[in-house]
């Protein structure tokens, strides 16, 4: 059992977070997360960055963590802001050349969604570091609950949702393990041009498909064989149920919103 | 309880020509442990799933305590049975043990407010209770067995049956598992049906059942069976090391009794013998 | 003496993200053509070190010397793939580790890797397959197609295609029936006997019995016995705290000496000793 920290994994710690209703850290990452997009000025980005940051402390995890979540999307988010910088016109120019130049709306278009990236990132780790994917699966069948009488089939989906969540870390395991046999056989995956590392992909890819289905098959004859119907109604082991702090953690939220619509009223 | 009771059973996979069971008929006795073996693609586990009800008969019948089975009957049966697989992975459906054995009762609709005493007392009765709240991931092969067997006394079957459940486990797992099968059963008067290549699991059986080439070749204790060291060989299960030695024995001009001693008997014959 | 093929000294090994040490502080020498068995519980360390002896990690600290190539915790990642041209390493359940259109590519894999000529690959393949036992008709069929005992034979088939000096098999008869688990021991006895060392992890006490010479047993990694097999089965006590089992003819043998009846040889490894010292004890009573 070994290397299975990665990006957006749970982080077995004590806290008020840890504790929290995952429907309240649910919705709170939500409105959160839709509460940047409504960012325009310097104060407002910053209002909400000190939200963030006090979630972080209370959830007991360190920012070292953090950063080894947000670290492999790194490069991704540079190469956007880079294509941000480059691609964008308007105001003044500091710098051109063809069709690339460095422009002031560019440069702050940039920076804002650097911003957002890096924050809107830094808080969906912040709900999966605090709450256990099984967790997060029952809030988001609770927040679908409603799309129940325009007969979306919730209940199937969210059993879906959770044995998928449930396998992760077996696939996981399984793709080491493979990847291990093939080194064994003489590949080597860091060497090569782009062509040649595809390719490489191959040997790993086929035989975790074919597990995979195998995998599914027996899966699906087990769950049979324990008594499931997918159109049978079902009772719930897992309840979830409202504590007082979650009351505490929605008064929160509701200070952070109102916090940030004065700022876009008088600022 | 009258047992199973299996009619002219016939099958063949819908993308295959050949039945792989032909006219098969057999009894299953109640509160018996039986084994089933042969070779591999002899049938064998698609016997246990039409006795499970997870594949219908191309033709013939198959009786479960007096239920017949069939697609309406599904639900009774298999709350009645209860299957353990090989792949101790493929079968764990929970998020934490806890959640898997609810997994059953959730289906059979059970009220939340009776789950935490079922799972519970499941738990104990294979020995889980430390691991109520642990991930799958965080367990053995033999662990994972056990929460499948919680899951499935959970429902309180009469029948357990058992697909190769124990070959994916290293030797003390699987020793453990049959000791915990052996104690269960007897407090529970449980019917046992076992696939298996496994010796030690074999001689464990009340009755043994051959499966070769589609049809029941023989049948009978395994005292009578575990002697047919031809048949023993061509269906793959090799020779008990009691009875290799046994032979052996008689090459050294020993007169060994001529029946079949399981490796207890034949130690406690030696030392008889020798003291 | 015959030359080591391996020698480990003072490898500890941590994985990454892990606090705990998976290896600690680990010395063996395992000589040319050996069949050594490597037992241990479940996370004891076997496959840790078995990894590390093909290069597939690198030591956190301590040094191997493995078929003459050194590795140390600062070897270089490409120096390391030297080391699967003179080992081979077939892992539990290796059939799902298929991938190719047909069985000749698939076993052809690894030769490729190692970048041997079109033709030497070719008849590595062949006689990969016959090695095997497997009809060279096969080679063009999808190896998604065959049974599971001939995919597994597949699959060592194509370890075998790269001629391994040391060949590391990883409890290669896990769910295999009696034939086939028979047949596999022997094509690995063979090759032993025509040099290859061979390094097995296994459970089964009686593969340990019958086939090995040399019998490292682990525990919280750490080697906690490196000896014959002979010498290991002596010590019942100990094997029980490792939650080890004893072969049939030993726990006989055993069995009997509790009662008195101590047989010349208390750690009879086949059946065949045991009948011998059985006839032997009873023809003494006799008299």
């Amino acid at each position: 059992m070994n290397s299975k920290i990665v990006f957006g994994s749970y982080v077995p710690v004590k806290s008020i977070l840890h504790r929290l209703d995952p429907r309240i850290k649910l919705i709170m990452c939500i409105i959160y997360v839709i509460l940047i997009f409504f960012v325009n000025n310097f104060l407002a980005a910053i209002w909400l960055l000190l939200a963030l940051l006090a979630a972080i402390k209370l959830s007991n995890v360190g920012l070292r963590q953090y950063w080894q979540g947000i670290k492999p999307l790194f490069l991704i988010i540079l190469i956007t802001v880079a294509f941000q910088i480059l691609f964008s016109s308007g105001g003044k120019a500091y710098w051109h050349w063809g069709i690339m130049a460095i422009t002031r709306d560019g440069l702050i278009n940039s920076l804002i969604i650097f911003y957002r990236f890096i924050v809107i990132i830094t808080a969906s780790t912040v709900l999966t570091a605090t709450t256990q994917t099984f967790q997060i699966a029952d809030a988001l069948a609770w927040l679908m609950k409603p799309l129940q009488v325009i007969k979306v089939p919730v209940n199937q989906i969210t059993l879906m949702l959770s044995i998928a969540l449930r396998f992760v870390p077996t696939i996981m395991d399984e793709t080491n393990k493979i990847m291990k046999a093939q080194r064994a056989r003489g590949i080597n995956f860091n060497a090569g041009n782009l062509l040649t590392r595809i390719k490489h992909l191959v040997p790993i890819l086929i035989p975790l498909f074919v597990n995979s289905f195998k995998r599914a098959e027996e899966l699906a004859t087990a769950m049979e064989a324990r008594g499931y119907d997918p159109n049978a109604p079902r009772t719930h082991y897992r309840q979830l149920v409202w504590h007082k702090n979650d009351a505490w953690a929605g008064l929160a939220l509701l200070i952070v919103t109102v916090g940030l619509v004065c700022i876009r009223i008088f600022f | 309880m009258t047992g199973i009771k299996i009619r002219k059973l016939v099958f063949t996979y819908p993308d295959s020509k050949y039945p792989v069971l032909k006219n098969i008929n057999l009894d299953f006795e109640p509160v018996s442990w039986t084994a089933i073996i042969g070779h591999n693609g002899s049938g064998k586990s698609t016997l246990a799933r039409l006795i499970d009800g997870l594949l219908s008969p191309t033709a013939g019948s198959i009786e479960v305590d007096e239920i017949q089975v069939n697609e309406s009957s599904l639900g009774k049966i298999h709350q009645h049975i209860g299957f353990v697989f090989q792949n101790p992975e493929n079968q764990f459906v929970g998020a934490t043990v806890a959640d898997d054995v609810a997994f059953g009762l959730e289906n059979r609709q059970v009220d939340r407010n009776k789950m935490e005493e079922k799972i519970d007392k499941a738990l104990k009765m294979v020995g889980m209770s430390d691991y109520k709240n642990t991930a799958p991931i965080n367990l053995s092969g033999g662990q994972k067995q056990r929460v499948a067997l919680a899951g499935i006394l959970a429902l309180m079957p009469k029948i357990i049956i058992l697909d190769e459940a124990t070959s994916m486990l290293d030797p003390l797992a699987r020793q453990e598992i049959l000791a915990l099968l052996q104690k269960l059963k007897k407090e529970y008067n449980l019917s046992i049906i076992s696939i298996t290549h496994d010796l030690k699991e074999i001689e464990l059986a009340d009755k043994i059942v051959v499966l070769n080439d589609s049809q029941v070749v023989k049948q009978g204790a395994p005292s009578e069976i575990l002697k047919d060291k031809e048949l023993l060989l061509e269906i793959g299960v090799g020779i008990p090391a009691s009875q290799q030695l046994q032979k052996l024995l008689v090459e050294r001009g020993i007169n060994v009794p001529n029946r079949y001693l399981n490796l207890e008997e034949l130690k406690n014959w030696l030392k008889q013998q020798l003291q | 003496m015959a030359k080591a093929a391996i020698t480990v000294k003072k490898l500890h090994y941590t994985y990454p993200n892990s606090t705990n040490e998976a290896l600690h502080n680990v010395s063996l020498t395992i000589k040319e053509q050996e069949f050594v068995a490597i037992i241990g519980q479940t996370g004891s360390g076997k496959s840790t070190l078995v990894s590390l002896i093909d290069g597939l990690i690198k030591p956190s600290s301590g040094e191997l010397n493995v078929a003459g190539l050194e590795i140390n915790a600062t070897t270089k990642t490409e120096y390391l793939s030297k080391i699967h041209h003179q080992v081979g390493f077939v892992f539990q359940f290796p059939e799902q580790q298929l991938f190719a259109e047909t069985v000749a590519e698939d076993i052809a894999f690894g030769p490729h890797n190692l970048g041997w000529p079109a033709k030497k690959i070719e008849k590595a393949v062949d006689e990969a397959l016959k090695m095997v036992d497997l009809p060279l008709e096969l080679k063009s069929h999808s190896p998604f197609a065959l049974s599971g005992g001939q995919m597994r034979r597949v699959a060592i088939a194509g370890v075998l295609a790269m001629d391994p000096q040391i060949l590391i098999l990883d409890e290669p008869t896990a769910g295999l029936d009696t034939q086939a688990t028979n047949d596999l021991l022997k094509l690995i006895k063979d090759l032993n006997e025509k040099g290859t060392t061979i390094i097995m992890v296994t459970h089964q006490m009686e593969q340990v019995a019958y086939y090995a010479n040399h019998v490292i047993a682990m525990s919280n990694g750490q080697v906690v016995a490196d000896t014959t097999p002979q010498q290991l089965f002596r010590d019942a006590q100990r094997l029980k705290k490792l939650s080890l089992t004893l072969p049939v003819s030993v726990e006989v043998a055993q069995f009997l000496s509790k009662d008195g009846i101590t047989l010349k040889n208390t750690e009879p490894l086949t059946l065949d000793v045991l009948a011998d010292e059985i006839a032997e004890a009873m023809r003494r009573k006799r008299k």
